[in-house]
């Protein structure tokens, strides 16, 4: 009788299989799920409600108004489906979200510091903290509350401007990117765009302290103007930088000290609209313009009561009104006008995220030679953290924003934080 | 033939319940411990309790682990009032929360058991729909393959991998995404 030790585990009724993996990290129930032919068939019923998309196709990550704070959702266009995952403290809600790549999204928290988190697994760590930056410093207020002096050139270093440790977030950081995934240790890079004028720190995962680039003593860093945009290409290990005038630097961080080299100068003057620079896979360097005005509304934003004090106007929001794409020829140094259709069939996802440039050929739901937007205004988000989020698909042939998908089957985002694009991966 | 009309309600909450495993042992429980079970509150609703009431499903190995199971928890309900079956989460804040630990740490050793008795635990809390302990059990197992490769799994658990080639491509193109 005692034979009976071993009891059949591919046995275990489905349903109840189902019932173990429903608890599983999605890590675990990917493992899990190529056990067995039984197990197999409880993770494909579990995956299909926790994870309804089956490719690498970028997702939209957001906080929806009827979910908890730390509840976070995804909306894939590609699936035309949403989940939901739960992420670690601090609450997903309570973070502002600066930028995203290689399936990690970066937050600051509300003491204003970075972290890198992966939303699938739950992992989390922590970039080098805001006072590690060259011109912040930890201070209190007259009242004794926890503030932060931040030190900038034109004001002297005799006078801070002074931040609570919660709202220098935002207007501190304008951009985070990642060289890879943080899963990668030390070998990941980050590069941060941040106040003052647009300049930039690096560092590397595990670093206590930013590194600043953009010093006027270093002569071989260029600095007429500040950085705006950069993309990471893994092909040589340069960092592409765009600067506010239009000037395209490759940066290299590999060795002891930055150094740089121009890619083409002052391209041309523009209206300031906000821009991305996007790597072709075919070699190009392609900028990207997007145009933002203000519209009034009708109906104000509604904004939470403890948080009406950040808003400057209810009944303002700024929107998309027009994009444009340019190509860079290095050879003339000029930036040529081109059309959608030379995005050869590919969208683009663009936002806080570091840019997005996907073909459509693997993914039929996807819409080709259009842009996938989300809001990445920030000196809009510094004046109106709860406006309305300028989401959706630019169609370039009819120059409109489009609604992202079937509007039922996307649950509402909310405003704050602000949705971002993310590529999810278990890495 | 629901014979505990509202006014009896005080008197069955006093009477016993016979309960038989598969292999014929007879346990006497209260109605209160019994009735933490969906399966048998139902029996004994519908009034076809007299007599005892078989599980055939269940040995009295794995019985007396259960009603171990539910005397235990069926004290924690009464704690907070006879009210009715689920607990509501602002009804579980109320109760007495070194109670609640001394009940998490019963459940904790409840479950330093063999994976065979896990098994059979896991499908006697499933036929006798006692949400709590499937709940448990299931979160047990789900615990004890955390971090584990498949392989892993297949070694603790004794399962042949019984996948077709077919299956497996299947798999590694599904999670190719998530694990490239």
């Amino acid at each position: 009788m005692e034979a009976a030790v071993y009891p059949d585990w591919s046995g275990l009724p489905e349903d109840l299989m189902a019932m173990v993996m429903r608890t599983l990290d999605i890590p675990d129930l990917f493992r899990a799920g190529a056990v067995c032919a039984s197990w197999y068939a409880a993770y494909s019923a579990v995956r299909r409600v926790r994870i309804p998309i089956k490719d690498a196709s970028p997702c939209l990550l957001y906080s929806c108004a009827g979910d908890d704070a730390d509840t976070a959702t995804l909306y894939s266009p590609s699936a035309g489906a949403a989940f939901k995952v739960r992420l670690p403290a601090p609450a997903f809600r309570s973070r502002h979200v600066v930028g995203a790549g290689h399936g990690w999204v970066v937050t600051a928290d509300e003491a204003s510091n970075l972290q890198a988190l992966n939303p699938l697994t739950g992992a989390q760590v922590d970039l080098p903290p805001v006072t590690g930056l060259h011109h912040v410093e930890s201070s209190t207020d007259d009242k004794g509350c926890p503030v932060y002096n931040l030190y900038e050139q034109e004001l002297g270093p005799d006078t801070p401007s002074v931040y609570t440790v919660r709202e220098l977030r935002i207007f501190l950081y304008h951009r985070v990117f990642l060289s890879c995934s943080p899963s990668a240790g030390r070998s990941c890079v980050i590069l941060l765009v941040h106040k003052q004028l647009g300049e930039m720190s690096y560092a590397r995962l595990g670093d206590d302290r930013w590194a600043l680039i953009t010093t006027n003593d270093n002569a071989t860093i260029p600095w007429d103007a500040g950085y705006r945009y950069a993309a990471y290409s893994k092909n040589d290990g340069m960092w592409y930088v765009l600067t506010s005038n239009c000037s395209i630097y490759a940066f290299d961080l590999n060795g002891p000290s930055p150094t740089a080299r121009k890619i083409i100068e002052k391209g041309i003057w523009w209206d300031d609209p906000c821009s991305y620079l996007v790597l072709s896979p075919w070699g190009d360097i392609l900028h990207v313009w997007r145009y933002l005005t203000l519209r009034t509304l009708t109906t104000p934003v509604r904004v939470p009561v403890e948080h009406a004090h950040e808003v400057l106007d209810p009944c303002s929001e700024s929107y998309t009104y027009e994009m444009k794409l340019y190509k860079v020829d290095v050879a003339s140094q000029k930036l040529v006008a081109i059309s959608s259709s030379e995005l050869r069939g590919h969208a683009l996802f663009l936002g806080f995220n570091s840019t997005i440039f996907l073909s459509t050929k693997d993914f039929p739901r996807l819409r080709p030679n259009c842009a996938y937007l989300t809001d990445d205004d920030w000196e809009q988000l510094c004046l109106n953290m709860y406006g309305c989020r300028d989401v959706g698909i630019w169609n370039f042939e009819t120059e409109t924003l489009e609604n992202l998908g079937d509007i039922d089957s996307i649950p509402p985002w909310l405003n704050w934080p602000p949705p971002i694009w993310i590529t999810p991966s278990l890495f | 033939m629901a014979s505990a009309g509202s006014g009896d309600e005080k008197a069955a909450a006093a009477a016993m319940i016979t309960l038989i495993s598969s292999d014929n042992e007879k346990f006497e429980v209260t109605e209160a411990t019994a009735t933490l079970s969906q399966t048998i509150r139902h029996m004994i609703e519908d009034g076809c309790t007299d007599g005892g009431v078989p599980l055939p499903n269940v040995t009295s190995k794995i019985l007396a682990r259960v009603i171990e199971y539910c005397k235990k928890h069926a004290t924690a309900a009464a704690g907070e009032e006879g009210s009715s079956s689920s607990f509501s989460d602002a009804a579980f804040l109320e109760v007495d929360r070194a109670f609640l630990e001394e009940l998490e740490e019963f459940d904790d050793a409840f479950l330093e058991v063999d994976r065979a008795t896990l098994f059979d635990l896991i499908l006697a809390a499933n036929y006798l729909d006692i949400k709590g302990l499937l709940n448990l059990t299931c979160q047990k197992v789900a615990d004890s393959v955390k971090g584990k490769t498949p392989e892993q799994i297949r070694e603790m658990y004794n399962i042949v991998n019984d996948l077709t080639p077919e299956e497996e491509a299947e798999i590694r193109r599904e999670t190719q995404w998530a694990f490239e």
